[in-house]
């Protein structure tokens, strides 16, 4: 049971297998490899088609074989000559191979030749298809809305030689929606029209052509679709009237798409004008001359123009049965005049740059216009452009028949035009001809003249710009002068500073006889004057009173002398830099000295006085000698300044120090002056003063005359002497001025009394201007 | 419509000072007035002038009313009938008079037909003119500018008027009455009935037109007899 049902499949498979093929071999008969068809396209070559049936498996190429027999080589039967490589089953005859009206036998046979499955006999022209026709084409030609017709054109196979043979053609249509193919009979030509159609749909056209006296038709071509909406109908109408001198003028028509597109004649026109009232009344009349050089065109000559009419054209068809169209228009408004003539131009000057230039225009009124006699006015329009350019410049109109053109550019073409029209028409004529203007740039020396000078202006402001910024301090000095610095006269300006600030005071507490014009007599350096105004407290300038011990607390104003100051800068307490503490604290210990010893001398004074008279030498040719304190010392030394004394400019300490050096003549040996060692700044104690004689003598005085140290008078006096005093001198009395009366043994200073507070010291005023200080040659008359 | 009234405004403005120059040399009145005693008190000027300045008139004259013309079509006549005017039905005001229409016609007349179809002319627009212009008048949307021209070419209608007159009695030693023996041209042709005043303004424009066309060419065609006259027949 088991081994039934194991085998049951197998068996099943078995009878069905069988029975399939069984079936398969009743359903399917057998079918050899037979001939589908042979066909010349063009009598010249030929194929042959078989099918490879279905008995066997024959898809290897050559196991079916073509033989051919033609009635030229009756005993052998020949291979194909080619077996098509592109498609299967198919042999290729050509040229050489075929001959038209010979009998050919084709026979298939199996690869061993053993079997022979098919045979066909024919004439190559039995078996000529032509190709396709090829470039179908279709055009429409509207009657109505809904009707129309089909102007087909096609193009004979490329395969077919035509003097060969005459094809036939067939043309089959149908609507798209339907299944059944129209057609309209056999035609030679390769053009046809299909009347009629509705348009109810597209269509669907197709064309195909055979031998004449052939019988079977080639393939069909493409079809072509024809579409049922879309298409423009147009009736035939009038496209315009036109005059070109208001005395003839044309009228012209198109057909548009109508049937009757090839007739003459089929259109006609007619026209009438509105006459006269009392002239009979004119009927329509055809058109005088059908233009014979064109179609489609109605020219009407001058008797049969009017102007300032009304005219109606009207175009009708053959039989007058339809109007197709109508215009109506008056003679002067429909004129168009023609292109001027003679257009021409001259130079009338070119720039300076050379860049642009302006020429005049100049043209002819058309000939057929007749404006000499005034029946045409005519305006013209100019219209140019630059040659590589598309845009037309256009200038206004102008009735005259020149016109100047303003800015064309050089080196370029430029087309010119004209045109005219009516004066006050609306319609203008055709441009005319174009011309050509060309005007080469001429040299360019004007323009590189130009550049030059340009290029030179240039390079002289660069050179003015480099000048100025080069010399750019000069230039700030000339334009906007400095500030002068600050400078006092006498005192080096490198004292003024930052940081000389005790050697400033020190000169600038001297006495001013005793200062820098001694040495420093620059007279063209400007020198800052001190403004005494400014300096209430500074005792430089004090009075003689001040030097009173008494007087202190009076009010010695030191600037009671008008101070004349010419410098514009003031190194001034006013300056920061400047100290500007009470100068008098110096000179303070130093008064009660003074005073003392001018006390003490005082007494002194009085009794050698008239004793000393043998001592005291007086000034020879003066009544009183004056002198001056020219500075007190820190040392207590005071510097007189001598009367004769030549220039003082004999400095002998240059180094910023304000040494003061009083310098006697020589022939005033009489006069005895100490002089006082410029010491360092400052005045120093008593007791130091009086050391500082000797050094003075041994220093670079070199004059015998000393006067002794004041300040140290009454202890120190002697050994003061040491130097080598050699005469008293005595002063006459004066009222600023402390006189000193002689000079005695002692080398003291005796001051001469006067009514003045007696002998004291002179410290003269500080003397505002280089005027107020004695000079030399008033030195001389102090007296010793 | 504010901005038509700044257009009209300035053009207004603009188009006086435009025809300045041109009524500066134009507008001379000539103070011919002929007296009863037929004192003729016109100042001398050559024929030759006055026919210069006259044909200038009527050049002007007929320009200014085509730029009218065009005016008026532009704003109140649809395409469709512009090209209509001179329906059946109805015509120009002038048509009665003879006026030759063709070159040859024209050729052939003599001056002194010349001139009196001129003059014939001006004086039967002479008051439909006036007519004209009131009737615009009463448009709403009329341009200033529009009525300015008409007023303008009415005005410069009655000094052609002179200048053709003076030049009649000059060329032709014609004496003539002026304005007055052709006015009953207007009533006389009755004008049709017209459905819309604006078409009748619209004919009445252009058939003025077409007849300032004819003035000036019979005036331009007088001068070039009286130049050359061999080339101009």
């Amino acid at each position: 049971m088991a081994v039934a049902l194991t085998m049951l499949p197998f068996l099943l498979h078995i009878f069905t297998a069988s029975a399939q093929e069984y079936a398969s071999e009743r359903v399917l008969p057998r079918i050899n490899p037979h001939f589908t068809g042979c066909v010349s396209a063009n009598l010249e070559t030929f194929l042959c088609r078989w099918n490879v049936g279905t008995s066997k498996n024959f898809s290897e190429p050559g196991d079916l074989r073509l033989f051919y027999k033609n009635k030229e080589q009756a005993k052998e039967w020949r291979e194909c000559p080619h077996y098509s490589t592109d498609t299967p089953n198919e042999c290729f005859f050509n040229q050489s191979h075929t001959s038209a009206r010979l009998d050919y036998r084709v026979q298939l046979r199996s690869r061993d030749q053993d079997i022979m499955y098919d045979e066909n006999r024919f004439e190559l022209q039995d078996i000529a298809r032509p190709d396709p026709p090829v470039g179908l084409n279709w055009t429409l030609r509207i009657v109505t809305d809904n009707n129309y017709d089909i102007i087909l054109s096609w193009k004979p196979p490329p395969s077919a030689d035509m003097g060969w043979t005459t094809l036939q053609y067939e043309v089959q249509y149908r609507n798209a929606t339907s299944d059944q193919w129209k057609a309209d009979g056999l035609l030679e030509s390769t053009h046809h029209s299909i009347l009629g159609f509705q348009t109810n749909g597209s269509h669907e056209i197709r064309v195909r052509c055979k031998r004449l006296a052939g019988e079977q038709f080639g393939e069909f071509s493409q079809s072509v679709f024809v579409p049922s909406e879309g298409f423009p109908q147009e009736n035939p109408h009038l496209t315009g009237c036109v005059s070109n001198n208001m005395e003839t003028f044309r009228c012209s028509w198109s057909v548009g798409t109508s049937r009757s597109v090839s007739e003459p004649r089929n259109l006609r026109l007619f026209y009438i004008t509105k006459q006269l009232p009392h002239t009979p009344p004119v009927e329509w009349r055809e058109c005088p001359h059908y233009s014979t050089d064109r179609p489609n065109q109605c020219f009407f000559n001058q008797s049969h123009t009017s102007v300032w009419l009304d005219y109606r054209v009207q175009l009708h068809s053959r039989d007058q049965d339809i109007m197709y169209d109508e215009i109506r228009f008056e003679l002067q408004d429909i004129v168009e005049p023609d292109p001027p003539i003679g257009l021409n131009w001259t130079l009338l000057n070119v720039s300076v740059t050379g860049t642009s230039f302006d020429i005049m225009l100049s043209w002819n009124p058309p000939q057929s216009a007749d404006v000499k006699m005034g029946w045409m006015t005519l305006q013209y329009e100019v219209g140019y452009r630059n040659a590589i350019s598309d845009q037309w410049e256009m200038v206004d109109l102008v009735k005259t028949t020149r016109r100047s053109i303003f800015g064309l550019q050089t080196n370029a073409n430029h087309e010119i035009r004209v045109r005219c029209k009516m004066l006050a028409g609306k319609l203008f004529g055709e441009f005319s001809e174009s011309v050509i203007v060309h005007v080469p740039s001429k040299a360019v020396s004007g323009f590189t003249m130009l550049a030059l000078f340009i290029f030179g202006a240039l390079c002289l402001v660069t050179i003015l710009m480099l000048v100025i910024i080069s010399q750019q301090e000069k230039l700030m000095v000339i334009l906007l002068p400095p500030v002068p610095g600050p400078k006092i006269r006498g005192v080096d300006p490198e004292l003024l500073k930052k940081g000389k600030l005790r050697e400033l005071r020190s000169i600038l507490g001297g006495y001013p006889d005793l200062r820098s014009e001694l040495y420093n007599k620059d007279p063209w350096v400007e020198f800052i004057d001190l403004d005494i105004e400014e300096q209430s407290d500074r005792l430089t300038d004090l009075d003689t009173d001040c030097l009173m011990e008494r007087s202190l607390t009076s009010n010695c104003s030191p600037l009671s002398i008008g101070f004349r100051d010419d410098d514009s800068g003031r190194a001034s307490c006013c300056d920061p830099d400047l100290p500007c503490e009470p100068e008098p604290s110096p000179f303070i210990p130093l008064i009660p000295n003074l005073t003392e010893s001018r006390d003490s001398e005082q007494t002194s004074s009085h009794v050698p006085n008239p004793n000393v008279g043998e001592h005291c030498f007086a000034a020879p040719g003066r009544e009183a000698l004056y002198t001056q304190v020219s500075e007190v010392r820190s040392s207590g030394k005071v510097l007189l300044s001598p009367e004769d004394q030549t220039e003082v400019g004999q400095s002998t300490s240059k180094d910023g120090e304000k040494g003061i050096l009083l310098e006697k003549k020589k022939e005033n040996t009489e006069l005895q002056f100490l002089v006082v060692n410029p010491d360092h700044g400052g005045y120093t104690s008593e007791l130091n003063a009086g050391k500082r004689s000797p050094r003075v003598s041994s220093g670079d005085m070199g004059e015998p005359c000393q006067i002794a140290g004041y300040s140290s008078s009454t202890p120190s006096l002697s050994p003061y002497h040491k130097s080598d005093t050699t005469t008293a001198c005595p002063l006459p009395p004066a009222p600023v001025y402390t006189v000193v009366g002689c000079v005695n043994r002692q080398y003291s200073l005796l001051l001469t009394p006067n009514s003045t507070p007696p002998p004291q010291l002179i410290i003269p005023k500080i003397v505002p201007t280089p005027g107020g200080y004695l000079t030399p040659e008033l030195l001389g008359s102090v007296t010793p | 419509m504010n901005r038509l009234n700044k257009m009209t405004v300035m053009q207004s403005v603009v188009w006086p000072l435009l025809l300045w120059p041109c009524l500066q040399t134009v507008s001379v009145p000539l103070n011919c007035r002929e007296d009863q005693g037929g004192v003729n008190r016109c100042p001398s000027i050559s024929q030759e002038k006055l026919l210069d300045r006259v044909i200038q008139h009527a050049e002007l004259i007929y320009r200014v009313s085509e730029e009218s013309c065009s005016l008026f079509e532009e704003m109140f006549i649809p395409f469709e009938l512009q090209l209509q005017r001179n329906q059946a039905g109805y015509a120009c005001i002038t048509k009665a008079l003879p006026i030759p229409s063709s070159r040859s016609e024209i050729q052939q007349i003599s001056d002194k037909w010349l001139l009196h179809s001129v003059l014939m002319l001006v004086q039967s627009w002479i008051e439909p003119l006036v007519y004209l212009q009131t009737s615009l008048n009463l448009y709403d949307v009329a341009p200033d500018t529009l009525l300015n021209k008409t007023k303008w070419v009415s005005e410069k209608l009655i000094s052609l008027e002179q200048g053709v007159v003076v030049l009649i009695k000059k060329m032709l030693d014609e004496g003539l009455l002026t304005t007055n023996s052709e006015q009953g041209l207007f009533h006389n042709d009755a004008q049709p009935e017209m459905l819309e005043s604006v078409m009748r303004d619209y004919t009445s424009l252009s058939c003025f037109k077409k007849d300032a066309h004819k003035m000036e060419t019979f005036l331009k065609l007088l001068k070039c007899r009286q130049t050359d006259k061999y080339n101009c027949a």
